[in-house]
């Protein structure tokens, strides 16, 4: 994935799609821009975020933007990506509703058996067997119970799709703290599953 | 159970999750109102705030600022310099752009066949007489671009009067149209003899499918293009959706440029909603206009299908004319088809 780069690839062009997504924010053409930035991340973030908090997904990907225009000349384009940023940000906005958080993995737990038929985009990872929705289930209401930094770091590597380097940018902490985190929210997870209740 | 096996459990967890695409077009329309109003502002770089610090935190501002923002929304205008950027058009036009696009190519021998039905103005001075008169042009455009084209204009004799009387309206008036209907033929659709023009070189005026092939897809790439291209002017982004529209009325936009041309007047400022239930002949769509002087020059499209239905010029203010402000000056609309033969009306 994306690497921490002095001296990388030159990322002026923000329209090239293989580019490292170190876009430079803090110029002029600020409306072009944040449209490309916008029409480039958006949708995945909503994806995440509706994952975590559903339907409030829907103001804090606009939210997320807003912020990160106010703030677009604190963006360091050699400290990570601007997906990593951007991901951060909402990791900030996400604090202020954990009450939303909770209630949305809990209600997942409960309703493990819709996920079969209501499954988009058509490869979602759905559960194949009873077994595995169960544990799907009781997986959601685990996360439910763990610790917030942790879940945070977890789900930013599951469901966002991000190694270590970029989980650590996102949440700007040293790459070590993120596998420790990772490491005891798995451990906390396969003790909730083992339970017999 | 393994790191691996339980990260696969994981990503299964709400993944049936599913995003709207009107919620995406809201949300880019209120980002990038935002954008606009800052963009006028000179850019200043931040200071840092703890100069003892080693490490800079990227995230301190951001959540102090996430406060600020948390009320930011509504139909608000924002002002960029006196025009303004207006959140619901450019949501519109999000949403148009991101209409699938259905362009039907033609085979060899094919012509692509573009009828455009309008109403002009018209008025005579002397008579105090303001009048519409109805036309309708039909275009026939060769699948080899270079062959003849065709061009056929035909007044109906149907008027309709603003102002003064029908009976005031003299022969003179009626013969003017009645001799109107003509035929003009030429390679590249170069009709006159000679225009100064290079042959099939193409224009934002008078494109050409090769020429439209050169533009950029990306719409910030096209935006700077066509600002490139506006001859010099002191009418300033009113010239944008000109050279915009220009094109769309052609109806041999591919839907690939259309919609890159919508996201590129979603950065146009001073284009308002104008009406979201516009009838050109009889077809329905929602009118987005911009003002120049006294009248707003409206696009119609149908932000559903992408498709643009037409155009009109609506006066903003009564004019000495004696015309009143919301009077539709002129208007047309542009539809197509395939013909199979030059010179003929493909059945509908």
């Amino acid at each position: 994935m994306t690497e921490p780069a002095a001296g990388g690839p030159d990322v002026s062009d923000v329209s090239d799609v293989s580019d490292a997504d170190r876009p430079d924010l803090g110029g002029a053409d600020v409306v072009r821009t944040f449209g490309l930035l916008y029409d480039r991340h958006a949708r995945g973030l909503h994806r995440y975020l509706a994952r975590r908090v559903g339907a409030v997904a829907d103001d804090l990907v606009a939210e997320t933007f807003l912020v990160a225009l106010q703030t677009r000349h604190n963006y360091a384009p050699d400290r990570g990506t601007a997906r990593s940023w951007l991901y951060g940000i909402a990791t900030n906005l996400l604090r202020g509703h954990v009450r939303e958080q909770t209630r949305t993995l809990r209600l997942a737990a409960r309703m493990v058996g819709e996920a079969r038929q209501n499954a988009e985009p058509p490869d979602a990872r759905v559960p194949d067997s009873v077994d595995a929705e169960e544990q799907v289930g009781r997986l959601s209401g685990a996360l439910a119970r763990i610790d917030p930094g942790n879940r945070d770091a977890l789900l930013l590597s599951t469901w966002a799709e991000m190694d270590a380097n970029e989980v650590a940018a996102t949440l700007d902490i040293p790459v070590g703290t993120v596998r420790s985190r990772l490491h005891r929210a798995r451990r906390q997870l396969r003790a909730e599953l083992a339970r017999k209740d | 159970m393994n790191d691996t096996e339980i990260d696969d459990l994981l990503r299964q967890v709400r993944a049936d999750v599913h995003t709207d695409e009107d919620v995406i077009a809201r949300g880019r329309a209120k980002v990038l109102a935002a954008a606009a109003e800052v963009e006028g502002t000179p850019v200043l770089k931040a200071k840092t705030a703890a100069p003892q610090r080693k490490k800079r935190s990227m995230w301190l501002a951001a959540a102090a600022a996430a406060v600020v923002v948390a009320g930011a929304g509504g139909t608000q205008l924002l002002s960029v310099g006196e025009a303004k950027i207006d959140p619901a058009s450019v949501a519109i036009l999000d949403r148009a752009a991101q209409a699938p696009g259905t362009d039907e190519p033609l085979a060899p021998g094919q012509f692509r066949y573009v009828e455009t039905h309008a109403w002009t103005l018209s008025r005579s001075e002397e008579k105090n007489l303001t009048y519409r008169t109805e036309s309708v042009t039909r275009e026939w455009v060769p699948a080899d671009e270079r062959q003849e084209w065709l061009l056929r204009k035909e007044y109906t004799g149907n008027r309709e009067f603003l102002t003064g009387d029908e009976r005031d309206a003299g022969p003179e008036i009626s013969a003017e149209n009645a001799a109107a209907d003509e035929d003009m033929r030429g390679p590249c659709g170069d009709y006159s003899t000679p225009t100064g023009r290079t042959p099939c070189a193409g224009s934002w005026q008078h494109p050409t499918a090769e020429w439209m092939a050169g533009l950029p897809r990306d719409p910030a790439k096209l935006g700077e293009r066509i600002r490139a291209d506006l001859a010099d002017n002191d009418r300033g982004e009113v010239r944008v959706f000109d050279y915009a529209s220009d094109l769309l009325r052609t109806g041999r936009v591919p839907a690939d440029l259309r919609s890159a041309l919508y996201r590129v007047l979603a950065t146009v400022p001073g284009i308002k909603q104008a009406d979201n239930a516009a009838t050109l002949d009889g077809r329905a769509g929602t009118a987005l206009g911009i003002e120049d002087d006294d009248s707003r020059h409206d696009i119609v499209i149908d932000p559903e299908t992408g498709q643009f239905i037409g155009e009109r010029n609506v006066l903003i203010e009564d004019n000495d004319a004696g015309l009143k402000a919301g009077t539709v000056l002129k208007s047309s609309s542009v539809s197509t088809a395939t013909a199979a033969e030059i010179g003929v009306v493909p059945s509908k």
